[in-house]
């Protein structure tokens, strides 16, 4: 006697259907992700090397250092103080570095929610299906 | 249709972000604004710096006079070495190997950690950092010398 495929076969298959597609476009996120980081961290190095070296030669630490130990002078001459700090700022190499550690930060945030996701999606799944 | 049905019809979570977009909006004006006299400041200072050149550190001129890069020049304030003292002047030496002439007149507070020092006091070789306004003449008129260790 030929067995007859129960009722709900379909749905079944179609939800492993929708199973499979998310988990697919799941890992693509997670490898565009982590691609990511790895060049973000890879630029991170080099990036911060040239920031430092740019807080060094731009003698802004130096700039920073007198609001402590001269703070009612500073204040006295508050227009020219906050100027030399402005002309001190090490632009390029600071936006260079804020950029790079934004987009680290963020390929790790987004690597963790799809990380959490796929664990959702692989527990919401029945061991049947 | 009048004012109020028109702040009416539009949705209180369309008009934050109106808001939202005028301040981020006013916040990039107002840095690159900043930028810009940053920019005019350094630029004019260092046209001043090599109209001046020869005064300042050249007894005898000899060919133009060096086209100073804005980009290494501050006007309000700076760190380096003392290379040249003067008579009411000195001259240091930025880490971009830059000269730039500071005149210090005698309201100048100069400071040593916690002691006040005299112009006099100050010796070649020495770190300073200064706090002071661009003159006419291409130099720094200092207000404030701190030498660092």
């Amino acid at each position: 006697m030929q067995q007859l495929p129960s009722a709900d076969l379909y749905g079944r298959i179609i939800n492993r259907i929708n199973y499979e597609e998310r988990l697919l476009s799941l890992k693509r996120r997670i490898f565009c992700s982590c691609v990511g980081l790895i060049f973000s961290i890879g630029a991170l190095v080099p990036v911060l090397k040239s920031f430092y070296l740019d807080m060094q030669s731009s003698g802004l630490l130096e700039m920073l250092s007198l609001s402590f130990t001269d703070f009612s002078i500073v204040l006295s001459n508050f227009g020219d103080y906050a100027m030399s700090i402005l002309e001190s700022v090490p632009v390029q190499s600071s936006i260079l570095a804020a950029l790079v550690f934004t987009v680290s930060v963020f390929c790790f945030s987004k690597i963790f929610d799809f990380a959490v996701d796929f664990r959702r999606m692989h527990n919401s799944l029945p061991i049947n299906q | 249709m009048n004012f109020k049905e028109l702040i009416q019809k539009i949705e209180l979570k369309h008009f934050k972000n109106i808001v939202l977009a005028l301040v981020i909006f006013l916040v990039i004006l107002l840095v690159f604004s900043a930028g810009v006299f940053v920019g005019i400041e350094k630029t004019k200072f260092s046209y001043g710096w090599s109209k001046n050149y020869y005064n300042n550190f050249v007894d005898r001129p000899f060919g133009p006079p060096p086209v100073g890069d804005p980009k290494h020049f501050k006007a309000h304030g700076l760190t380096g070495q003392i290379i040249k003292i003067n008579d009411k002047s000195l001259v240091i030496k930025n880490i971009n190997n830059t000269e730039t002439a500071i005149s210090v007149p005698e309201m100048t507070i100069i400071r040593d950690e916690n002691n006040a020092l005299k112009f006099t006091d100050l010796k070649d070789g020495e770190n300073i950092v200064i706090i002071g306004s661009p003159n006419s003449d291409g130099q720094i008129e200092s207000k404030f010398i701190r030498i660092i260790k």
